[in-house]
């Protein structure tokens, strides 16, 4: 009975390669964000300056997403105030400068500043559930925002005016631009380390299902505030970057580095790519603020009824994400070889029957 | 067999490890905000031993349970597990101590495949050598094969019966010295109970498991268990083996409709 029966059970080896490809899906996925991110590289040989900012401004909000998936993605927390570390790592960075400090500096500052506030914030917010959770996230960044406005760092209302770096203009640009690329880069190769890390595993297991996890002896609470504070410290420094390309800040109002907009496009953008996913953020913040950015020049004031009706589609037909259609369209059955085109077909019929199956 | 746990802690070397109290309850409150559930509850479960604790609908059994596994605390008396207080120990260093709570309505990760749902029930052994984990893998695929068959499944996506499988294997698979089941038969065809109850045996006879069986069918329970205790409003009402009070006639007209 203990003795060990090998190659007995037909199943055992499916196991093993089950395991393998789970093991594969983590590298695709890696390799397939560092190709985006390569081929996004390539933008400033261009020398199309209006091309260089509009994708910079893309892999920010790329860097948000990412940073917005640990928390959101695979604890499973539906963190509606993230722009608050936004906002931190931007005031930060303003306020160092205005005070003749080195941008460095502002940077390490703000990005600690986020990290220790998502530790405290969540050491209350994190007790919390569901809605209540997503409600005073919410409630939180906006009341930064407005404390921030209130006690006016710079001019009226909180709006900074910063001079730029001693660098030729178009330099500049490229240099920030490779910057928020960098930590795009950085952040993708958190989350896969964290995807195949026994952290990412308990918190898949809390987002799945948290009695059970704290009932295996996961120190559920604990994970949850790593998460929170994984998902503040991209986000700060995206802030950070932000602020000093930008050049001209304001707390609060539409655009405003405290605007609960920011909140709301990381968590559609990770949720059109794929929570929980190692690359579906930043598919999600390419197509998104792409579309966003071109809608508003080709259809100006009505760019925003086309992306409400974008979300709509995406909530009906991809609840799980653009990450979920590749992997029905590439999974083969286990232990099943079947020709390219056969397992094409295949996975075109598993796309059909998903989409149907999430569909009206 | 001394049934008392005092004088076989004192002699200790001595004492027939059969006797050890492997779980020792005392003098139990608890509750939730300002509703106290458990009065003055006392219970033991001895190595290898399997125990019934057995009692209506809100009677406080799946409270007592998450209070011994350190999910909700206790406000006075004392919980031991393996000569050492657990009291007020957090759930996460209970559950490396070996005692296993398979919570009621099995509480599965429903978007992971079963393979996963069961590595995850080693969560707290560090990792360990791959190789204990694939055994130990082996070992619960062995015990229940459908959970062989099913292991690329996501768990969300099994019958009542496999869920409640997965979730007895999740639990096998931190090598518990206790494990307590919550609620095992609710739901369940007849022969699919038997087939979970034969795979806990085997493990109970073969490896000296202990099991604590909190269960609502009463006839289930107490056919199987070595000891078991009645509990009503929060509080023991009776003690006895299990063949004992499946013939009170208490037992018989609260539970068994005699």
């Amino acid at each position: 009975m203990a003795t060990h029966a090998p190659a007995r059970d037909p199943l055992a080896g499916t196991g093993a390669a089950g395991v393998r490809r789970e093991s594969r899906e983590w590298l695709w996925s890696l390799l397939a964000g560092v190709a985006i991110l390569a081929a996004i590289a390539l933008v400033p040989l261009s020398g199309d300056d209006a091309a260089l900012s509009l994708w910079t401004l893309i892999v920010m909000f790329c860097v948000l997403a990412q940073g917005w998936n640990f928390i959101g993605g695979y604890a499973g927390y539906a963190a509606f105030g993230n722009v608050v570390f936004f906002g931190i790592g931007a005031e930060a960075v303003a306020l160092t400068l205005l005070n003749g400090g080195p941008f460095w500096l502002g940077l390490l500052l703000g990005t600690l500043a986020a990290g220790l506030f998502a530790f405290l914030l969540g050491l209350p917010v994190l007790r919390l559930r569901g809605h209540y959770f997503a409600i005073a996230t919410l409630g939180i960044a906006e009341a930064l925002g407005e404390l921030v406005a209130a006690k006016a760092i710079g001019g009226p209302g909180g709006e900074v005016s910063l001079t730029p770096p001693d660098l030729d203009f178009h330099i500049a640009n490229t240099l920030f631009f490779y910057g928020f690329l960098a930590l795009s880069l950085l952040t993708l190769l958190g989350t896969a380390w964290l995807a195949r890390s026994r952290f990412g595993v308990a918190l898949v297991a809390i987002r799945e299902n948290e009695e059970a996890a704290e009932a295996l002896g996961i120190p559920t609470f604990w994970y949850k505030v790593g998460a929170f504070v994984l998902s503040a410290l991209p986000t700060a420094l995206a802030g950070g970057l932000y602020a000093y390309w930008f050049l001209s800040l304001q707390p609060t109002g539409e655009g405003g580095v405290f605007d609960v907009g920011y909140s709301v496009s990381m968590v559609l953008m990770t949720f059109l790519g794929g929570a929980g996913t190692i690359v579906g953020p930043l598919i999600g913040g390419i197509i998104i603020e792409y579309l966003v950015q071109t809608t508003t020049v080709a259809f100006g004031d009505i760019h925003g009824q086309l992306l409400g009706a974008l979300i709509i589609l995406v909530t009906i037909f991809l609840p799980q994400g653009l990450i979920r259609l590749v992997r029905e369209l590439t999974v083969s059955p286990a232990g099943v070889k079947l020709s390219y085109t056969r397992r094409f077909t295949e996975g075109v019929r598993r796309v059909q029957r998903f989409i149907a199956s999430n569909g009206i | 067999m001394n049934p008392s746990t005092t004088s076989a802690r004192e002699g200790a070397p001595s004492a027939p490890e059969q006797a050890a109290a492997l779980l020792a309850v005392a003098g139990l409150d608890t509750g939730y905000g300002d509703t106290q559930v458990l009065w003055d509850v006392g219970l033991e479960v001895r190595r290898g031993e399997v125990v019934a604790l057995v009692g209506a609908n809100g009677a406080g059994k799946s409270t007592l349970l998450a209070a011994i596994s350190g999910l909700v605390p206790a406000w006075a008396g004392a919980i031991r597990f393996a000569e050492r207080d657990i009291t007020h120990t957090g759930a996460e260093r209970i559950v490396k101590q070996g005692l296993i709570h398979v919570p009621q309505g099995r509480r599965l990760f429903p978007g992971l495949a079963v393979e996963e749902n069961l590595k995850l029930g080693a969560y707290t052994r560090r990792a360990g050598s791959p190789t204990a984990l694939a055994t130990d893998l082996e070992r619960v695929y062995t015990l229940l094969p459908k959970l062989a068959e099913r292991r690329a499944q996501a768990a969300g996506s099994l019958s009542g019966g496999e869920q409640q499988m997965c979730a007895i294997g999740r639990g096998l698979m931190a090598r518990p010295a206790l494990l307590m089941i919550d609620e095992l038969s609710l739901g369940l065809a007849p022969n699919i109970v038997d087939t979970i109850l034969a795979a806990i045996d085997e493990i109970h006879r073969h490896e000296g498991l202990a099991v604590l069986l909190v269960e609502q069918d009463v006839q289930i329970a107490l056919e199987r268990a070595d000891r078991g205790y009645v509990i009503e409003n929060g509080r023991i009402v009776s003690t006895g083996t299990g063949a004992e009070l499946l013939r009170s006639t208490t037992v018989r007209a609260a539970y068994l409709g005699e």
